[in-house]
């Protein structure tokens, strides 16, 4: 697992959840990671690669899974959809 | 010191209507002396008729650096993201780009907007339920995203350890 793995913010449309954002931490560095489900991936990803700004899991609902997921996903597979956190 | 709304987005009809006394317990990341000024809110009528009110508390040390940061071209595309989303989620409730933070310190629910399509700003606000039988929308943060963690260590319970 990584070092950190948080869900900190969900979107909804009307009463379902169609997007979480993760707050990782991988070798000391720390990431925030959009997840979306394959049936709300259109509302987050716009064709162009470089718009691909959410990574699509199974299901959302299971924030353990989720990390649990993202930490088997090979980095350099997650690294478009990272965004690196300056130091706070 | 009130919003400059985008005119596009809603009708002209707004003016300065009231003020909101925040306490220490409603924006607890500030200290006594920052939380003590009011917050004034405009009142907003969008072009269906539906009103909220809309208000700006960025304050705090670190809130406050991390807003000024921005470049003006910045701070006015996080503005008029922010403004452009506000109609569909004050209406409905919701928006797929706008956010819930889990775990705020604020009782207020907390959200920022993340526009989609490599946007790299985030706006980050407060929603009251019923100032005066209306929504009030109070915005209490603006970053780039490489900054998001940093604003949400301020307003929510995120880990902080380093």
């Amino acid at each position: 697992m990584h070092e950190i793995c948080q869900e900190i913010a969900n979107a909804k449309i009307e009463d379902v959840i169609s997007a979480k954002d993760f707050y990782l931490r991988i070798e000391g560095k720390d990431y925030i990671i959009t997840v979306t489900s394959p049936e709300h991936a259109h509302l987050y990803n716009e064709g162009q690669e470089e718009q691909q700004t959410a990574f699509i899991v199974g299901d959302l609902s299971d924030p353990v899974k989720i990390c649990q997921t993202l930490s088997e996903t090979p980095f350099e597979q997650l690294r478009p959809f990272l965004t690196m956190q300056e130091e706070s | 010191m009130t919003e400059n709304l985008p005119s596009d987005a809603y009708k002209e009809t707004r003016g300065n209507a009231l003020e909101i006394q925040f306490t220490n317990e409603d924006l607890p990341w500030l200290n006594k002396e920052e939380v003590k000024q009011p917050v004034p809110l405009t009142l907003v009528t969008l072009k269906s008729g539906s009103k909220f009110y809309v208000g700006s508390a960025v304050r705090g040390k670190k809130l406050k650096s991390l807003a000024n940061s921005l470049k003006e071209e910045e701070s006015s595309q996080a503005q008029r993201q922010f403004y452009n989303h506000l109609p569909d989620f004050v209406e409905n409730g919701w928006s797929s780009d706008i956010f819930n933070v889990e775990d705020p310190k604020s009782p207020w629910a907390t959200y920022y907007v993340k526009p989609t399509g490599g946007i790299k700003l985030r706006t980050f606000f407060l929603r009251l339920d019923d100032i005066s039988g209306l929504p009030a929308i109070i915005k209490i943060a603006v970053s780039r995203k490489s900054n998001e963690i940093p604003v949400l260590k301020e307003i929510s319970r995120t880990r902080k350890e380093r």
